[in-house]
């Protein structure tokens, strides 16, 4: 079974990823400004793996205004869980879909499940921070093996049905299929490439575009970084995309801090 | 090379949908009920004058909304100036008709006060019958923005990029009309609003 994706973000894991993790505070330097500073993350939990289409077909049971017939438009576009059968029939795949991260959600119907399980989005600093690690190290984003097969996963079309989220490697924080299987929401995805007429505005994205003319010349490092910002940027909150999931995050109240 | 050819596709998606954006003055269809309002956010907002208000009870008005933050220098002063010039364009019977209102809200929430809001307000001579500027919270903000595909991000601590967009709201909080185009001419927006008017018999 898994040799049939032929992926090596893919092992049998001995116990199914279940719940949340701690991560630890930390810094990374993000791509998107040219010379940017690191920018501090604080301490938060996030899901160790994507939600799943079982999971999200749960939600919709529990509340029909989220159901693929019924949601409105501002929403959710008509792209919405249009690999399911039908508002609640995850049709002749569920077996294989049911523990495969859910697709085809907007933000706003992402946003709407976390909701109800006490969760948020993680935010792109969350999230561009913990995809910085690799099996064993919390930063790999300068090394170059790291990097290619974040390229080459980005460089292969989707398989017809995602593999189950319960066999993905696990990263250094024990947090599954951030890279590999989908592209993930994050709360502030319409912070990337700010577009429209006024100066600042193109003042920004010439420091986007120009980090990434810079790292094409020179090595691929954050190309993968690079391609995830420019697809963010692309993005509306209705827009549901078949190759982009989400997983959920919480803020640690001081009381809860070690 | 395949890497390249899908960062070029990436790039031209993204400005092949920001050329649609620009030019699309009358796209968006009319009120129907599976198109979504506005108002369904549920998000709490603070007006320059008086309580705090659910999203909701801002139902029932042809509504020009832009946001923006009020220590923006350079756009959002001739975004404020072009639904002026909207305002200015619409006859004393329209103004006084109770259907329609002008709203600037902020995307900097933590820095804009109502009293702040309120400043605008008279710096700009807006009547307060005809303008309401809102104030919200930070996840408020961000869903309400998103809704009306509002992009910014903050720059510097007094500063925003943000897109510049001009919104009018059906009275349902459909989203009739939306323009990019700042600092030019007026027309399409108030052709806009008047036929959101007169859909209001």
């Amino acid at each position: 079974m898994l040799y049939l994706f032929g992926s090596s973000w893919l092992v049998a894991a001995d116990v199914a990823p279940s719940g949340v993790v701690v991560i630890p505070s930390g810094s990374y330097t993000p791509l998107y400004i040219l010379n940017s500073e690191a920018r501090t993350v604080e301490s938060f939990l996030i899901d160790v793996a994507p939600v799943t289409n079982a999971q999200f077909l749960e939600f919709v049971k529990n509340n029909p205004k989220w159901q693929r017939s019924q949601v409105k438009k501002l929403f959710a576009d008509e792209a919405y869980l249009k690999h399911w059968a039908s508002d609640l029939d995850l049709g002749p795949n569920a077996e294989l879909l049911a523990d495969s991260p859910v697709t085809n959600v907007s933000w706003f119907t992402a946003r709407a499940y976390l909701k109800t399980v006490g969760k948020r989005l993680p935010t792109e600093d969350e999230w561009e921070y913990i995809a910085c690690a690799d099996e064993t190290r919390p930063d790999a984003s300068r090394d170059s093996t790291f990097t290619k097969r974040l390229l080459e996963w980005y460089g292969k079309p989707n398989s017809a049905t995602l593999p189950s989220v319960y066999v993905a490697e696990p990263n250094y924080y024990d947090v599954s299929a951030l890279h590999g299987y989908t592209w993930e929401w994050v709360r502030d995805f319409n912070n990337s490439m700010v577009t429209g007429e006024s100066r600042a505005d193109s003042g920004l994205d010439r420091a986007l575009y120009c980090a990434g003319g810079a790292l094409g010349t020179t090595d691929p490092h954050n190309y993968a970084a690079f391609m995830r910002y420019a697809f963010r940027s692309s993005l509306k909150g209705n827009y549901a995309v078949s190759n982009l999931g989400f997983r959920g995050a919480k803020t640690i109240t001081p009381k809860e801090q070690p | 090379m395949k890497i390249q050819y899908l960062i070029l596709l990436l790039v031209s998606i993204t400005f092949a949908a920001q050329a649609a954006d620009s030019e699309s003055p009358f796209t968006l269809p009319m009120a129907s009920s599976t198109e979504g309002s506005i108002y369904d956010l549920a998000s709490n907002w603070y007006p320059q004058d008086g309580h705090a208000v659910n999203l909701e009870a801002l139902k029932g008005k042809v509504r020009v909304v832009a946001m923006g933050y009020t220590s923006c220098q350079y756009a959002c002063p001739r975004i404020i100036a072009d639904l002026k010039r909207v305002e200015t364009a619409l006859s004393d019977k329209e103004k006084s008709s109770g259907k329609i209102s002008f709203s600037f809200i902020s995307i900097d929430p933590e820095t804009d006060t109502p009293e702040l809001m309120k400043e605008l307000e008279k710096n700009y001579g807006m009547d307060p019958e005809l303008w309401l500027l809102l104030t919200g919270d930070e996840d408020g903000v961000l869903e309400l923005a998103v809704a009306l595909g509002m992009k910014y991000r903050k720059t510097s601590p007094m500063d925003f990029a943000h897109s510049n967009i001009i919104t009018i709201l059906a009275p349902d909080g459909t989203i009739f009309y939306q323009t990019y185009s700042i600092g030019e001419e007026i027309d399409q927006t108030l052709k806009a609003v008047r036929t959101c008017l007169s859909s209001m018999k």
